[in-house]
């Protein structure tokens, strides 16, 4: 029978009851993670410290140093410097630690993975991101509709719904599906889905039920 | 691909520790379990960490800076790096088999040198008592 060192529920009792666990914990996780994903990076890259070292304009000796588990003086600036090596981007945020237990939950090298801005996948995220912004335009714009409108959205409540989008001339450029925005009236009623144009552009956007 | 190579590739790393023969828990407590439950916060958490990235890390991962190879007196012993600001913590063990690590005895490093002298004799014993079974091991979750 196998033992568990720590449970979950013992590990969040010693984080709640400890505030020096959870200060360490905070601090080994950039500390060592960093040293863990610097590491993951350079391999997924094919690099040696030597390659990094040269992509950072620093020498190898401060790669090693920054890598090594014995060093605690990460700066944010050499951070920054090491992100602009791999040419990935660098998040420091302010987090609830209900947040980070579930963001750090995988520590797997793919979990650890960071494509540089050059990479074709990173490429095509970013270009997704940029044309799913609409989406988001959409959702706001649903939020402004009047409770008739609302309403007559509200018909299609328990089934999917989908958002046309296209140009006046009718050919469709995307399809953005999403189940059941919070937004819908929870009236049902009868009623034709109504028709969502963007101001100030030739495209019109339109939501659907799937059937 | 056979089944029994994607698996290797897919899983994650195996714990093991000695048991306690002295235990009186039934199943007998690990020797790395009574060591973590001893240490501070601060040392919990940094091994923790260490663990939690090992753990996942495919093929030939576990190496330098955070396990060690020993040598010497040590050959065929590993260590996980532990430093924290006042103490050099080295738990030490050895691969079991693929993809597989026993956690055996723990040592501190101090001036480049192991803290008690005696860890890496005790731990070949070990290994020894292991194999033919005067002692056990468990497996360990993290």
């Amino acid at each position: 029978m196998s033992e568990t060192l720590i449970s979950k529920a013992g590990f969040v009792s010693k984080l709640l009851k400890s505030k020096k666990f959870r200060d360490s914990y905070c601090y080994e996780l950039i500390r060592t993670g960093t040293s863990f994903q610097m590491r993951s990076l350079r391999e997924e890259r094919g690099w040696t410290q030597a390659d990094l070292a040269q992509a950072t304009g620093k020498p190898r000796s401060v790669i090693t140093r920054l890598e090594s588990p014995k060093y605690g003086k990460l700066s944010l600036a050499s951070l920054l410097e090491i992100a602009s090596g791999f040419d990935v981007a660098l998040m420091v945020k302010f987090v609830p630690f209900s947040r980070l237990v579930r963001e750090y939950e995988d520590l797997s090298p793919e979990a650890l993975s960071a494509k540089s801005v050059s990479d074709s996948e990173e490429i095509a995220k970013l270009q997704e991101w940029a044309t799913s912004a609409q989406r988001i335009d959409l959702v706001a714009a649903l939020k402004r509709q009047t409770a008739t409108q609302l309403k007559a959205i509200g018909t299609a409540m328990g089934s999917a719904l989908r958002v046309i989008e296209g140009t006046n001339a009718g050919v469709v450029q995307r399809r953005l599906d999403f189940d059941r925005p919070r937004l819908i009236a929870s009236e049902s009623t009868a009623g034709a889905s109504p028709v969502i144009t963007r101001e100030g552009t030739d495209t019109w956007q339109k939501i659907q039920k799937i059937s | 691909m056979q089944c029994s190579k994607i698996a290797t590739i897919l899983m994650p790393w195996k714990i093991k520790s000695l048991t306690d023969r002295r235990s009186e828990k039934v199943p007998k407590e690990t020797v790395l379990k009574q060591w973590f439950e001893a240490q501070t916060d601060d040392v919990k958490a940094a091994f923790l960490v260490i663990m939690q990235h090992l753990i996942p890390l495919r093929g030939n991962g576990w190496g330098r800076p955070f396990v060690g190879q020993l040598r010497r007196e040590c050959k065929g012993l590993f260590e996980i790096v532990v430093s924290m600001p006042d103490v050099e913590h080295r738990p030490i063990g050895y691969f079991s088999g693929e993809m597989e690590f026993t956690f055996l005895a723990f040592a501190t490093e101090r001036d480049n040198k192991l803290v008690p002298a005696s860890v890496c004799e005790t731990a070949h014993r070990l290994i020894k008592d292991i194999a033919e079974g005067k002692e056990h091991v468990r497996d360990v979750n993290f």
